[in-house]
């Protein structure tokens, strides 16, 4: 069984962390169906489902196509109160023959798309991963655009973004195959702000997949943000006053957001163990946030004129 | 920030002072991105001398990202990062410390359009996640009453634009013809803030968020004109004076200013940017010019010099 997926990551076009019922208004994609929130150990908010018909090509690496219909899923989440993600997802299921069912078919299996014909699937998930970023299958990047667009639009946000910071893509593929004891993953940072996760795995809960691809896209976000601001900042070159100026967004809006695995269990949580030994985000970010804070308590110990003293800053 | 920049008349430097606005912002720290919205005539890529798309790109720019419905959108469209993709050499060493310079092309056969409810929702949306990502968006319209100006309008009064500070910039030469042009476009009928109004702004609002650029000006008492006799100066200095009552009556005045960029000889000969290379090491350049942009490209960000009167 294949599912595709895409994740779209952005900062919340608001200065300041929302307060609750905000959020719920700014995520209650659908009237009537509730956001559920989550406070520990992060804050964390996520939308209804919603489904949107498709009716397109399939393409496979190889160039074959396929006709496709059927629905994508597509959700939005908040963590932190400022980390802004939506996303789409599809199960591809190959069917025999080549027609078109009537919609109300498509409608009692939400979230899949039927493959009329002979897919690909292998060729297909290389399809997905290999395109690049405006080249979006089944119209998944512009669900994603199209979901996260229309919050941060919303009224009650303010729109100033506290950190400036392009929209990442995360694309995923996950191949699930009965017999499989552990999950094979590859991670890869393309150019383009696009990344992509290629999964191979036993019997899973799709909901526990896109749950770990938003969690990674996340933290991967989060670790570009964090390292363009450090580079802006000119640590080193410019005064240690200068350059806590630059940093300061970070400090007040990112370090706290860094949790990785914080919701996930199970398979989710062996992904991350591979991850943190390579590529190692976690290490990357704790040296950038040693970077950061020690370029702040210098600052301040330059300002005072005494030695540094970084329990009374960050205690 | 949004910054639109508007000219009446084709020609003005509106499209070279942008650029060189833009470049003066990133140097200084800000992430800054510049969109050819010059359907006509895309000529940024010249500017930023990027190989190949000096006429714009052939798929993917700004006209088809709006145009083309069948283009999958995915919310971006065709992106060159001006520090490694320029060909000049000075440009290709990004300064540390500088912010992202990214340039937006046109499409080389791209043409005028008319009102279209999708592309203004695109408008909308690029703009939208445009400001996510850099402190300053600068926007080159094309001359004169176009549609591009008219989609902007709209764009920029849809509620979910609302609160992203929006700023005009109407370039003119500083000339009997240009000086009520300039006026024109913005004051007069079916100029921007009549189609402005129409499309949901506040006159006073949008009034204050316009601002005139001076191009190309000559300064009757630079030092390039002291071989100038003195009755020469003095009548230059007459023209000046006659032309800066020209502009108070036409509401163009000091007051609706942002600020003026001397005649430069570099430009003059050529469409391009202007490194400090080219001012300290070549000396081909005038100091002043680069202060100009560097005093536009400050002023453009500090909220003070747009504080509604
Ligand atoms: N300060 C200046 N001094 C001398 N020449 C200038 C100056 N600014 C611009 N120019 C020159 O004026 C000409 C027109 O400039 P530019 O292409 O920027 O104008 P434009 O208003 O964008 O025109 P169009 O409407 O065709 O897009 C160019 O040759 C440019 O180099
Ligand atoms: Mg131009």
């Amino acid at each position: 069984m294949l599912i595709l997926g895409e994740v779209l990551t952005a900062a919340l076009r608001h200065s300041g962390g929302m307060p609750r019922d905000r959020v719920e208004d700014a995520l209650g994609l659908l009237a009537g169906e509730r956001v559920r929130t989550f406070e520990r150990p992060i804050s964390y908010a996520v939308s209804p489902k919603t489904y949107t018909g498709v009716d397109c090509r399939i393409v496979a690496r190889s160039g074959a196509k396929v006709r496709g219909v059927g629905t994508l899923m597509g959700r939005a989440c908040l963590t932190g109160g400022r980390v802004l993600q939506s996303s789409a997802v599809t199960r591809i299921e190959p069917v025999a023959g080549g027609f078109r069912q009537p919609w109300s078919h498509y409608l009692a299996r939400l979230g899949m798309v039927e493959a009329l014909g002979r897919p690909d699937l292998p060729g297909t998930a290389d399809a997905h991963l290999l395109a690049d970023r405006s080249s979006s299958m089944m119209g998944m990047g512009a669900l994603c655009v199209r979901l996260l667009t229309g919050i941060q639009g919303s009224p009650v946000l303010d729109r100033k973004p506290p950190v400036r910071a392009r929209r990442t893509v995360l694309r995923w593929a996950a191949t699930i195959k009965d017999g499989a004891e552990d999950v094979k993953w590859h991670f890869a940072v393309r150019e383009d702000g696009l990344r992509t996760v290629r999964l191979e795995l036993g019997p899973a809960q799709i909901d526990d997949i896109v749950n770990l691809c938003e969690d990674l896209a996340l933290h991967d976000w989060l670790l570009t943000a964090l390292m363009s601001i450090i580079e802006q900042s000119q640590i080193g070159v410019e005064q240690p006053a200068q350059s806590v100026v630059k940093l300061r967004p970070a400090v007040d809006h990112l370090l706290h957001l860094w949790m990785p695995a914080a919701r996930l269990d199970g398979f989710a949580l062996s992904v991350w163990e591979g991850l943190e030994s390579r590529p190692g985000l976690s290490r990357q970010w704790d040296a950038s946030v040693r970077r950061v804070r020690d370029q702040m308590a210098m600052a301040a110990a330059l300002v005072n004129n005494r030695p540094p003293e970084r329990k009374q800053l960050f205690g | 920030m949004l910054v639109f920049a508007a000219s009446d008349k084709g020609g003005t430097g509106r499209s070279v002072t942008s650029c060189n606005v833009v470049y003066r912002s990133a140097l200084s720290g800000s992430d800054v991105c510049y969109l050819d919205f010059d359907f006509g005539s895309p000529t940024a890529g010249s500017i930023f001398q990027i190989n190949d798309v000096t006429r714009g790109v052939r798929r993917g720019g700004m006209h088809s990202y709006l145009l083309e419905p069948d283009i999958q959108t995915t919310g971006e469209p065709h992106r060159i990062d001006v520090w490694t993709q320029s060909s000049r050499a000075s440009l290709r060493q990004r300064p540390p410390g500088s912010g992202k310079l990214m340039l937006f092309p046109g499409d080389q056969d791209g043409g005028e359009f008319g009102p279209d409810k999708e592309a203004l929702r695109r408008c909308v949306h690029l703009l939208q996640a445009l400001d996510e990502e850099f402190d300053m968006c600068l926007i080159d319209l094309s001359a004169g009453r176009s549609y591009a100006t008219q989609l902007v309008l709209e764009a920029t009064a849809d509620p979910a634009l609302r609160g992203v500070a929006a700023r005009w910039l109407v370039f003119h030469r500083w000339t009997r013809q240009h000086i009520p042009a300039a006026a024109g476009l913005v004051y007069g009928k079916d100029g921007i803030l009549d189609v402005g109004v129409r499309a949901g702004h506040d006159k006073d609002e949008l009034q204050a968020a316009i601002k005139f650029v001076r191009t190309a000006v000559v300064d009757p008492d630079s030092i390039e004109l002291s071989g100038l006799r003195p009755a020469q100066v003095a009548w230059l200095r007459d023209c000046d004076e006659d032309l800066g009552q020209l502009a108070a009556k036409h509401q163009v005045g000091r007051r609706a200013m942002l600020g003026e960029v001397p005649l430069d000889p570099v430009l003059q000969w050529r469409e391009q940017l202007i490194s400090d290379n080219d001012v300290v090491a070549r000396d081909i350049a005038n100091n002043a010019t680069v202060d100009a942009f560097d005093d536009l490209a400050r002023k453009l960000a500090a909220d003070e010099e747009w504080a509604s009167l």
